[in-house]
């Protein structure tokens, strides 16, 4: 895959609120990888994207390949950058199964 | 730094019920 883009079918937004909420929970050093910051709609489903899948989605534009995605994300994050990679790598593969994503 | 989790997809649901 090269520069993953959104299906332009579906129907999404940041829900900010929730997203400063996760962003304080982290700083407080609770786990917040269940709680959904991004929501998508696609053919009468709603899904819920927590907060690093949010900002993966976000960042398929079209104009990004996988590793420049992961560039930006490693300087947010305390992780590895060969483990946020492949997890990159790994949920844009299961969203470009689902079909939210196509692969450009 | 944030602390990091793994991405993923949190919750599906309908979005009409009935």
């Amino acid at each position: 895959m090269n520069k993953p883009q959104r299906n332009p079918e579906i129907v999404w937004r940041v829900e900010k609120r929730r997203q400063a909420e996760v962003l304080k929970a982290l700083e407080a050093g609770e786990d917040a990888d269940n709680r959904g910051t991004v929501i998508l709609i696609q053919s009468g489903m709603m899904h819920q994207l927590n907060l690093v899948g949010g900002m993966i989605w976000e960042r398929c534009d079209g104009q990004r390949t996988l590793v420049e995605i992961a560039d930006e994300m490693a300087t947010e994050f305390a992780v590895e950058r060969s483990e946020l990679e492949a997890d990159v790598h790994e949920f844009v593969t299961d969203l470009i199964k689902r079909g939210w994503l196509i692969n450009d | 730094m944030k602390k990091y989790m793994k991405p993923r997809i949190t919750g599906s649901s309908n979005v009409h019920p009935c």
